[in-house]
């Protein structure tokens, strides 16, 4: 479904992703782990194709998305309505005048009937838990609620693909157990899950396949979840515990 | 190796004047506090709806500006001593104190021409206290983005109020930052700034830095969640019993203007 061949970015002269290729299939759940500074967000950016792509490939679903197909506006809002991405910082995602509005408004840009909008809206509620604050301003709410209202909104446009930057940041120990089933919930329902994280170790039994980037922003490790938690010898080599 | 750390320090500590980062301080967070009351729910006449409180105030004080009728002026005036009961403690204080100040300053600028034989300066001083105090009553009791949105009604375009409210958010997240980073200085310096106005440009640099790549990320953030352009927006807020007591009252009033 996913395929990045030979990647490699400058962001102001210095390189942030060093000749990167790998394929995530479709229905995979992967975890992206790397230290800070690493490349992850770049990378978790490029894969919503929100940079330019100056040198190597990215193919989605046998299409390849470069600047002219950024450019095409129509099959920009449809590769996104299957490319859900929940932001490192929620602050920059959050830009409506109610919680209501905030999830719904990816729904608003299509024409689907009203009721169904607020169907859906009630859902994604009900999933991440927090019906009661959706008449609250989303800017002025705690980073944890933030979030929780970041994931409501990408997940009430039914991506495909969901990818997730850190979603367990400032998520009290309740909530995150929460949104852990969830993952693994819509991970059976036949979602792609691409999750950049530091508490991979929290994730157990979610995530089938790991993608590990080392401080130098190459991939140093492309396979098993469980046989990368395993070893431990390689993960404290790569500074990574 | 860092020796110094395991031992107390021992230096004599400047302490100045503060005023500086303390008034910046408490300006910005009286301004933060003031955004996030857009966000308290409440309940009675905070919860009206907006586009009611907006176009039934507007209605009211275009109809006592016309009116000379003692009646009609009487019925506004009890009409806004009822609201103010309605309010909370502190509303009530604020409104009347911006009742009071409006009925001062009318009674200097127009009193005088009663003297002259102007039989209605009276009328015309009470009606500018009620349409002031009608006002106020309405922007204390209500959400300012619910405001602007209320103003779609009369077809104002969707894009400018969205402008709009990313404006007020902006401007929120900003001085939320500021507060931080004035916090973190005040708490680092120990009270004590060697070039304050130095200071300050880094931190409006800093600001302003912020604010661009802010502006960025949030067409990001518009891009992924399927924006092309077009918007769609709707008022989340059912019509309730609220509502309906609201809108009797005020046409008992608008009929008064036309009976009376
Ligand atoms: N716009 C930019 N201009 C220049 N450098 C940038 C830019 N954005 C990111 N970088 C650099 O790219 C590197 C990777 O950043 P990125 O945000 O992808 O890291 P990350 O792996 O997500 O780290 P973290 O775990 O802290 O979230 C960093 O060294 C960062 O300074
Ligand atoms: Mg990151």
């Amino acid at each position: 479904m996913i395929e990045i061949k030979n990647l490699t970015c400058k962001l102001n002269e210095n390189v942030v992703l060093d000749d990167i290729s790998f394929k995530i299939n479709n229905g995979e759940s992967v975890a992206i782990i790397g230290p800070n500074g690493s490349g992850k967000t770049t990378l978790l950016r490029f894969l919503n194709g929100l940079l330019d792509i100056k040198k190597g490939e990215y193919i989605f679903d046998g299409q390849r998305i470069d600047n002219k197909f950024i450019n095409d506006a129509k099959k920009r809002k449809i590769f996104h309505k299957r490319v859900g991405f929940v932001f490192q910082n929620s602050d920059n995602q959050l830009f409506c005048k109610t919680v209501f509005n905030e999830v719904a408004f990816g729904l608003f840009q299509f024409d689907i009937k009203y009721e169904e909008v607020e169907k859906r809206v009630f859902d994604c509620f009900k999933l991440l838990d927090i019906e009661h604050l959706k008449e609250r301003v989303p800017y002025t709410l705690s980073g944890g609620e933030k979030k929780k209202v970041a994931i409501a909104s990408t997940l009430a446009l039914n991506p495909e693909v969901l990818i997730l930057d850190e979603p367990l940041n400032e998520i009290d120990p309740k909530s995150k157990r929460k949104i852990k089933e969830l993952l693994k919930t819509l991970n059976d329902y036949g979602k792609t899950i691409i999750c950049a994280t530091h508490d991979f170790e929290y994730f157990k039994g979610v995530f089938k396949k790991a993608i590990v980037i080392s401080s130098e922003h190459k991939i140093i490790y492309d396979g098993d979840f469980e046989s990368l938690i395993g070893n431990k010898e390689f993960l404290e080599q790569n500074n990574i515990i | 190796m860092m020796d110094w750390l395991k031992e107390k320090d021992e230096f004599e500590f400047k302490i100045r004047n503060e005023s500086f980062i303390e008034k910046t301080l408490s300006s910005l967070l009286s301004l933060i506090s003031k955004i996030r009351r857009f966000d308290n729910k409440g309940r009675g006449i905070y919860r009206i709806h907006e586009a009611f409180k907006l176009y039934f105030t507007l209605i009211n004080i275009i109809l006592l500006s016309l009116s000379f009728n003692k009646f009609y002026i009487m019925l506004n005036a009890s009409y806004v001593i009822l609201l103010i009961i309605l309010l909370e403690d502190k509303d009530v204080l604020r409104i009347l104190n911006i009742s009071l100040v409006a009925f001062v300053v009318s009674s200097l600028i127009i009193g005088p021409s009663w003297f002259w034989g102007n039989k209605n300066a009276v009328l015309v001083i009470v009606k500018i206290t009620i349409s002031i105090s009608l006002t106020m009553i309405m922007s204390i009791t209500s959400n300012w983005h619910n405001i602007i949105s209320a103003f779609r009604l009369i077809k104002v375009p969707n894009i400018v109020l969205f402008i709009f409210n990313s404006a007020i958010r902006f401007i929120y997240l900003l001085s939320e930052r500021a507060y931080a980073i004035l916090c973190s200085l005040k708490i680092r310096s120990v009270g004590y700034i060697k070039k304050p106005y130095n200071t300050l440009s880094q931190i409006m640099y800093n600001l302003f830095v912020t604010s661009i790549d802010m502006s960025f990320k949030m067409d990001e953030a518009l891009e992924c969640r399927c924006f092309s352009g077009e918007f769609k927006y709707k008022i989340y807020k059912r019509i309730g019993k609220v509502e309906f007591f609201y809108s009797i009252i005020n046409i008992i009033i608008i009929l008064g203007f036309f009976i009376l």
